[in-house]
């Protein structure tokens, strides 16, 4: 017979006595919300250095849909995971560095988004969060390479609240941007540093 | 009340030191079931979408402070343990990004609950969501004469040198005849409560990777190199041993012979690892399986994985990526281009 999860809240622990843990699904339906105002601490350059991308195609390739895994007995849920990615990375030209482009041909960079993983985890008192996307990069219609980013975010489970579930994600994907923003930059620096210098006339 | 929980800490009946329940951890399939049951559903209850490494509950706040106080040690504590050991374990979830244990687990179990033609297995299917509620709601919603939960949990130790995988597996009646064979029933609480199961078993599947120590970064590196080549193996071989251990105790084979030699054995990633014994059922040079004295079958695996090759130092933490890309090229950081299954 089973006993009662090992991985616990804080509020079951004793910490918090207003309120014991709640057991009812969570539901996410906002986008991404960012916790800061820029993703590096480059600034920005002048025009033609500026990163142009297009965010092309995002799509769900989890093989499990339904959830977005579980904190203590909570489910959780988002109606649409792909909206939630798209919207995160509708905010990388929080780097200075980058622009989005509204259309490909518009752009140094077309970047077609494949979520792989996006769960919450219960271990311990804590809770664990990763995203994992894998980015498939073109370039003038032609393919440029791919990467798998993942982000991560660990910290308390105070008490299975929805709030601290939703910045929990967010705050995964905001360390997945980073790692892209970045990725992003150096794709997007290496043409540049492939071209000859101007000729002085 | 019956909690449908993952961790191997509480799936161990050794580990429940009779504090908490007075049910056997082991309900044999009653003979006379065998030729009333008409179909079964298979469910696989995995709560987790990729590997994770064990971290033992801090108690010492409760025990030394006590109250509030001692709870904020505690989950202090635990919070600095599990941010390293999800730290830790990230080269290995990268490896294994395009690795599909539930695809392999269910096709293991199709094959082998083959062998037991009286269950008439048919639909097999994976829940992510581990709860009374959806549990429950999946028998309710069955239309066969019994459902087979099988639920599984696979980690690493929190020194990451071993490996090992647990399975609950229960079977619960839905026609009468079968529900009057469940002597403990109970029609409070959960409907999949284990009082309710026409039979229940827990299973273990356990490998040290040769070569490790007590350096978790160091082990860690092992089972990722090559891809994750050991834990990938590891697992295809505790899939496989986890679905041939259930198969053959619902129909009451793997039962030890009289003289079998005695064992004593150890999990990991319990919370309070003790010693439980058991008696050998068979050996060979992959591995020694043991039927424990409350009947929990246990598969010690001794050669699963291939040699791992040599690892080079556990990379440091994620830098921007320094060489300039090919455009045809990914850069040297890039994983394998494998597609998600």
């Amino acid at each position: 017979m089973r006993n009662l999860p090992a991985r616990v809240c804080i509020a079951s622990a004793g910490l918090l006595a207003l309120a014991a843990c709640s057991t009812e699904p969570i539901t996410l339906s906002q986008g991404f919300k960012p916790t800061e105002s820029s993703l590096s601490a480059h600034k920005s350059r002048d025009g033609q250095d500026i990163c142009r991308i297009h965010i092309g195609d995002v799509t769900d390739k989890r093989t499990e849909k339904d959830t977005l895994g579980q904190i203590g007995d909570r489910v959780i849920r988002d109606a649409d995971p792909a909206a939630w990615l798209r919207s995160g990375l509708l905010t990388l030209d929080r780097d200075k560095r980058i622009a989005i482009a509204d259309s490909a041909k518009d752009a140094d960079l077309d970047l077609d988004v494949d979520l792989l993983k996006a769960y919450i985890i219960s271990i311990t008192s804590d809770k664990s969060a990763n995203v994992v996307v894998r980015v498939r990069y073109s370039r003038g219609g032609a393919d440029a390479g791919e990467r798998v980013i993942r982000g991560t975010e660990t910290g308390w489970n105070w008490n299975n609240g929805a709030g601290e579930v939703k910045t929990a994600l967010d705050d995964a994907l905001e360390d997945l941007l980073k790692s892209l923003a970045q990725d992003v930059e150096t794709r997007c620096a290496a043409p540049r540093a492939a071209q000859p210098p101007p000729q002085v006339p | 009340m019956r909690m449908r929980v993952s961790s191997a800490a509480v799936l161990l009946p050794g580990l429940l030191l009779g504090a908490c329940s007075t049910l056997p951890a082991h309900q044999a399939l009653p003979a006379e079931a065998q030729d009333k049951i008409a179909s079964t559903d298979v469910v696989l209850p995995i709560h987790q979408s990729e590997i994770y490494v064990f971290v033992p509950n801090s108690t010492g706040g409760a025990v030394a402070v006590g109250g509030i106080l001692g709870a904020i040690v505690d989950a202090s504590i635990n919070d600095v343990r599990t941010s390293k050991a999800e730290t830790a374990v990230k080269p290995l979830r990268d490896a294994l990004v395009d690795y599909d244990f539930d695809k392999g687990m269910q096709a293991d179990l199709k094959d082998a609950l083959a062998q037991d033609s009286f269950l008439h297995a048919e639909n097999f299917g994976v829940v992510r969501e581990v709860t009374n509620d959806k549990l429950d709601g999946v028998l309710d919603a069955s239309k066969d004469s019994t459902v087979l939960f099988v639920t599984v949990d696979y980690r690493l130790s929190n020194d990451g040198d071993v490996l090992d995988i647990a399975a609950t597996a229960s079977l619960f009646p839905k026609d009468d005849p079968l529900k009057s064979m469940v002597k403990t029933a109970s029609s409070s609480g959960p409907k999949t409560a284990m009082a309710n199961a026409l039979y229940r078993n827990n299973f273990i599947y356990e490998l040290h990777l040769p070569g490790t120590t007590d350096d978790r970064d160091k082990n860690i590196a092992l089972w990722s190199a090559n891809n994750g080549a050991a834990t990938r193996a590891a697992l295809d071989q505790g899939a496989r041993e986890l679905a041939a251990m259930v198969a053959a105790d619902l129909e009451g084979g793997d039962q030890p012979v009289a003289g079998a030699a005695k064992v004593t054995t150890q999990t990991p990633t319990a919370q309070i690892p003790v010693d439980v014994t058991g008696l050998v059922v068979n050996s060979d040079k992959t591995g020694q399986l043991v039927r424990l004295d409350d009947g929990t079958m246990k598969y010690i695996s001794f050669a699963a994985a291939p040699a791992p090759a040599t690892a080079a130092a556990p990379a440091p933490a994620p830098a921007p990526a320094a060489a300039a890309p090919a455009a045809s090229t990914p850069s040297a950081s890039t994983n394998s281009a494998q597609p998600a299954s």
